[in-house]
């Protein structure tokens, strides 16, 4: 092919595996073009994993591994190529996983004076434990250190010490672009060139202060991304950065779990919130007292109008309980802004009118009681009044008004939302309070009537007491949740950024065999009117994931197609005019 | 006020008058008129106001940039987004429709026009063209491909082994 380097690397930028594997074994010329994309960004997922559309990543299987150790084995130029390794399987057990991190920093090791030749970044997506890269990472770098100081032991003892001990501190580990750090301590290993540091330290008493140095300041002057997913994390850190004047000059991503929120002014000093264009808030709010009114209030003055670049935003309620209890209902409290999520909910305008991608997730909880407004039946189901269905009313017109919106993404729509509004040409009460009645009423397609009776069958079987449908739908709700990952552990600016899916297609449960894809075909085929409403008032949304499933948009000249990516769904619209 | 013509000048020496705004589309040529023009409004009584500029670029020939031309006329009225906005998007997006049509030319036209499109720096008709060459590429076999763009097989057979045996952790199932 005659064009130029540069243009063949814009031209494999846009293949796919198999191509690229096709287009290594057509010349010389491609391959040299085509194995570098192959190995560049690679993503160890179960074998089991579901594929979505096409990425910068590679997929490696986890049954492939050892395949795929033999080729960097057999061919030594490979594993330079690799520059960022991501684990998104369950298991990171993976057999020769330390060979590998042993051949990545021993190449990084062999180059260090060319820091950003190599491995960038090193991941395990997902996991409570991150896998102690670090440390195996530092540990790998002290036992070549001592073996470089051995063959020179006996010529000058003292240079020699002086030379290791200066050596373990100047790079006690090889320099990255991207750290995932277990420890706050770790701050002080990571490199000046660093750009994303992502905290996960899963003890409290990992969260010890780090020292604050040259080095440190001038990473902290340059990072774009943190990430810390513990609250206990958060407070360590920013009451220290704060007190030490740190200030983040060029992030531009900011994801925090808090847990208590008077830290946040802290938080609000040591970061230039005008920079930011991804921010995710995540937040546990175990009781609600009038005191924290003033609170909640006080942060939320806090991000007003300072976020004017936001393009994406993520806000999540980690609540380890249903908040869709009496008990969370009995206080006139909850519907004010002492309650974090309310208050978040009805100031929503504040995190600027032009995000294009919003996670939101105000109840993590996925179960949904049955519902009643009559204060009789409070033993058996959760009570709502007017009140409580006008909010929920107002406050989901909230999310609409964010019309720049291309990514919407309700985690909590089926359980949080759904049961109390109804969607038909402009949001409204839902009068009847049954949560399950919408699947009967929609379309009445021979498909729809199988899958009907289908439910009645689960339910006979699944024992939740009779034919009680409504049991039966909750815990496929709840199924269909688990689709997503878990934000304790990920990032709800991530979901769509790796190309796997837990595929929970089939679920086995006992001897039953419960087909989801079929039971989301009956679930969107009922709501048409609650999606084109959607695609109405939002008319730049691409993607729209509901609870777990995941819709593609497309816009045509006088029609809108719509896709569930996982479950063999599609519908088309006519554009009105 | 009139505008002050524009003419291309083609490595084999035809002249192509256009409209600014269609010269525009490349980048090089705005940059250039930027230097050529200074402030043009202030200057309305100069003499050689009717005078043509004329604008050269050595490195295409008068049939590429009749096709370059062709396309720029066509979104001369279009912004293009910025690149650093919506880079996700972009990525996977498919080739417009009528981008895909234009370009349906033999490959040695194909070559030249991403040539023209990289030297004249039109980043979208660019982009265009090393979709289509992607295109071309994607879902065939070595031999399919060898075959579409006329190249020769310069492995032996033991290392097109070795290869195979390397790629085999890359391959689905």
């Amino acid at each position: 092919m005659n064009l130029p380097d540069d243009i063949l690397d814009t031209v494999v930028s846009d293949l796919d595996t198999k191509s690229l594997l096709s287009l290594s074994l057509s010349c010389e010329k491609l391959r040299a073009h085509a194995v570098p994309k192959l190995y560049r960004s690679l993503l160890l997922v179960d074998t089991r994993f579901n594929t979505v559309g096409e990425s910068e990543f590679t997929i490696l299987r986890t049954s492939k591994f050892r395949q795929f150790l033999e080729a960097l084995k057999s061919n030594r130029s490979l594993i330079g190529l690799v520059q960022r390794f991501l684990i998104a399987s369950h298991s990171n057990n993976v057999e020769g996983l330390e060979f590998l991190v042993g051949m990545l920093i021993a190449f990084k090791l062999k180059n260090t004076d060319v820091p950003l030749l190599g491995l960038k970044e090193f991941k395990i997506l997902n996991e409570t434990t991150p896998y102690k890269f670090l440390f195996m990472n530092k540990e790998y770098v002290a036992s070549q250190n001592l073996k470089r100081s051995s063959t020179l032991l006996y010529e000058n003892d003292e240079d020699e010490f002086n030379k290791y001990s200066n050596f373990g501190q100047a790079s006690s580990v090889v320099s990255l672009q991207s750290y995932q750090l277990v420890n706050i301590t770790d701050l002080n290993d990571v490199s000046e060139d660093a750009r994303e540091i992502c905290i996960n330290t899963s003890n409290r008493y990992q969260n010890a202060g780090f020292i604050m140095t040259k080095k440190l300041s001038q990473t902290f002057d340059s990072l774009e991304s943190l990430e810390i997913l513990n609250p206990d994390a958060v407070n360590t850190l920013f009451s220290q950065l704060d007190d030490e004047c740190v200030r983040f000059e060029s992030l531009n991503r900011l994801s925090l779990n808090i847990k208590d929120l008077h830290i946040v002014p802290a938080v609000a000093r040591c970061v230039d919130l005008a920079k930011l264009d991804r921010f995710e808030l995540k937040f546990k709010q175990t009781s609600i007292g009038e005191e924290s009114e003033e609170i909640n209030l006080r942060m939320v003055n806090l991000f007003k109008g300072q976020l004017e670049n936001l393009k994406q935003l993520s806000l999540v309620h980690l609540n380890s309980n249903n908040l869709l209890k009496n008990q969370s209902q009995t206080s006139q409290l909850v519907l004010s802004n002492s309650n974090l999520s309310y208050c978040i909910m009805e100031h929503l305008d504040i995190f600027s009118p032009s995000i294009t991608y919003l996670n939101l997730s105000m109840n993590n909880f996925a179960y949904l009681p049955p519902i009643s407004m009559s204060y009789q039946d409070r033993m058996t189901h959760f009570i709502v009044d007017q009140n409580f269905l006008e909010t929920k009313v107002r406050q989901f017109n909230k999310i609409l008004a964010c019309n720049r919106l291309k990514t919407l993404m309700i985690p909590d729509f089926f359980y949080n939302w759904k049961p109390f509004i109804t969607i038909n040409r402009e949001v409204k009460n839902q009068p009847q309070l049954n949560a399950v009645e919408y699947l009967y009423t929609g379309c009445n397609c021979r498909k729809c009537v199988e899958t009907r009776q289908l439910l009645s069958r689960y339910s006979e079987k699944l024992s939740f007491g009779g034919k009680d449908l409504a049991s039966t739908y909750n815990f496929l709700i709840g199924l269909l949740h688990t689709r997503l990952t878990k934000f304790e552990t990920s990032s709800g600016l991530d979901i769509l950024k790796y190309p796997v899916l837990d595929p929970i297609e089939v679920s086995h449960y006992g001897y039953l065999d419960i087909d989801i894809s079929r039971v989301v075909q009956l679930i969107l085929d009922n709501m048409l009117e609650d999606l084109s409403f959607f695609v109405q008032k939002l008319p730049k949304l691409r993607i729209l994931s509901l609870g777990g499933i995941q819709i593609s948009i497309q816009h045509t000249k006088n029609e809108i197609k719509m896709r569930a990516v996982q479950d063999r769904w599609s519908s088309v619209l006519r554009r009105s005019t | 006020m009139t505008e002050r013509k524009i003419i291309i000048i083609t490595s084999d020496g035809d002249k192509f008058p256009v409209e600014r705004k269609v010269a525009e589309k490349s980048i090089l040529i705005k940059n250039m008129l930027k230097n050529l023009l200074p402030a043009e409004e202030e200057e309305e009584d100069d003499e050689d106001e009717d005078e043509p500029i004329e604008v050269p670029t050595q490195n295409v020939r008068s049939a590429v940039m009749k096709n370059i031309l062709e396309w720029c006329d066509h979104y001369k009225d279009y912004n293009f987004p910025d690149d650093e906005q919506d880079d996700d998007s972009k990525k996977s997006a498919p080739i417009d429709a009528w981008d895909k049509n234009f370009l349906n030319v033999d490959q040695e036209m194909l070559y030249e026009i991403i040539l023209a499109a990289n030297y004249l720096n039109i980043k979208p008709l660019l982009n265009a063209g090393c979709k289509v060459v992607a295109e071309m590429i994607r879902g065939k076999s070595p031999e399919e491909i060898r075959k579409t763009f006329n190249i020769v097989n310069d492995f032996t057979p033991e290392e097109e082994a070795a290869i195979r045996r390397e790629n085999e952790w890359a391959e689905d199932r």
